[in-house]
């Protein structure tokens, strides 16, 4: 009797240990699970021709982003070889005006793409829509987090990585910071 | 006069024969080719968006949607990446056809049973069609000049945005849709929240974000 009624309790507590686990809200996951592969102290990003319309706007987010005590130099070079970031312009019609007016992309060294969350990156691809103009800095602050390890974050509107339908916010903010000191530390 | 029918009978069941066989490898072709593509797919391509509208908000959803039906994939016909009428490169969508099984939003050229094309962002497409849309630094630094052009025929990239669903041949959707007149097509909007597999016995649609089937919200 003993005996059984301990295995009933054992199954129980598994059940309920299992069922409180929770699959990730990739809307509010806040940092991916893997981040750059190298080090960011010195970290390159290029402007394509396609997005030169944006490069003020571009160099205001990298200095964002690296204006804050964190680990980051953001520097813009005149060739793409081995830098962190790329950044390129696309008319709102390449996504059929479906709203979206940023992306992000990883990619291993030698160009294979990689999820950021299943393993950890040498560079990233930004796409910016030079069609709709919208919010250029904010929008490019957010792919720029996104190129650094940082996930959407829609519950919170004061964070820069909350998508723009979200957020109320288009500068890069201290808790954004602290997530992205808590990577990289 | 007996035999003159059976032999026309015969000839007629023969012909039916040939023709069953032709469908069935046709179709077989279909399936092995996806398959063929499915097995030499390099890259799978997900990419983190960010969009001004909040398409998890069915009223926003329903207001940008010019109409919104329960329909059938009758056929999927590929993904492009070009749009020959502005002559652009596109980000890769999926193209084909839908069977109008009911309508939600009405829209006045569209009625139940028509067939209409749609598209949708995102699909899979060879990398030599995927590389025209790349610009030239991106070419090289993803190393697709090292291939050979037969390499890059036969080998496929898949494009989608995080988070977001495939649609399929066969299965009967909620969708969302606006007409596209650059591309001539309905443009299947909302990504996951615009394209909600539909159960008709149960009269339930799945949720892409929670996988469970909810009861639909709509009078069909």
């Amino acid at each position: 009797m003993k005996k059984v009624v301990c295995c009933m309790l054992i199954c129980m507590i598994s059940i309920f240990g299992i069922s409180s686990v929770k699959a990730v809200d990739l809307n509010n996951q806040i940092k991916f699970n893997y981040k750059y592969n190298r080090s960011i102290t010195n970290a390159c990003y290029w402007v394509d021709s396609s997005a030169a319309v944006f490069t003020s706007q571009i160099n205001a987010a990298a200095a964002d982003w690296a204006g804050y005590s964190n680990p980051l130099n953001m520097t813009a070079v005149s060739s793409n070889y081995a830098t962190h970031m790329d950044f390129y312009g696309k008319a709102d019609n390449y996504w059929g005006s479906d709203g979206t007016i940023g992306e992000t992309l990883h990619y291993l060294n030698g160009g294979s793409y990689i999820s950021p969350n299943n393993g950890s990156w040498f560079y990233a691809d930004i796409y910016l829509n030079v069609g709709r103009q919208y919010n250029i800095q904010g929008t490019t602050a957010h792919e720029i987090g996104h190129a650094l390890g940082l996930a959407h974050w829609n519950s919170n509107p004061n964070s820069i990585m909350a998508q723009s339908n979200y957020r109320i916010v288009n500068t890069v903010r201290p808790i954004d910071n602290q997530h992205l000191n808590e990577i990289y530390s | 006069m007996n035999k003159q029918i059976i032999s026309v009978a015969s000839i007629l069941i023969i012909l039916g024969i040939i023709c069953t066989g032709v469908v069935i490898s046709s179709n077989n072709k279909d399936m092995q080719d996806k398959q063929g593509i499915d097995d030499n797919i390099m890259m799978e391509i997900v990419s983190e968006y960010d969009s001004i509208y909040d398409n998890s908000n069915t009223s926003e959803l329903e207001e940008r949607s010019e109409l919104i039906i329960i329909g059938t994939i009758q056929s999927i016909d590929g993904a492009i990446n070009y749009n020959e009428k502005l002559q652009e490169y596109i980000m890769t969508s999926t193209i084909g056809k839908v069977q109008v099984n009911e309508i939600v939003k009405a829209n006045s050229d569209i009625s139940v049973n028509d067939t209409i094309d749609f598209i949708r962002n995102g699909g899979t497409i060879s990398v030599a069609e995927y590389e025209k849309s790349l610009a030239p630094r991106q070419v090289m630094r993803q190393g697709l000049n090292n291939m050979t052009q037969e390499e890059k025929e036969n080998s496929y990239v898949k494009v989608a945005y995080m988070d977001d669903v495939e649609i399929e041949e066969g299965k009967e959707y909620l969708m969302y849709l606006r007409y596209d007149e650059n591309i001539d097509r309905y443009r299947i909007i909302g990504m996951q929240y615009g394209l909600l597999e539909y159960n008709e016995s149960t009269n339930k649609v799945k949720n892409n974000e929670t996988q469970s089937w909810e009861n639909i919200k709509y009078n069909i």
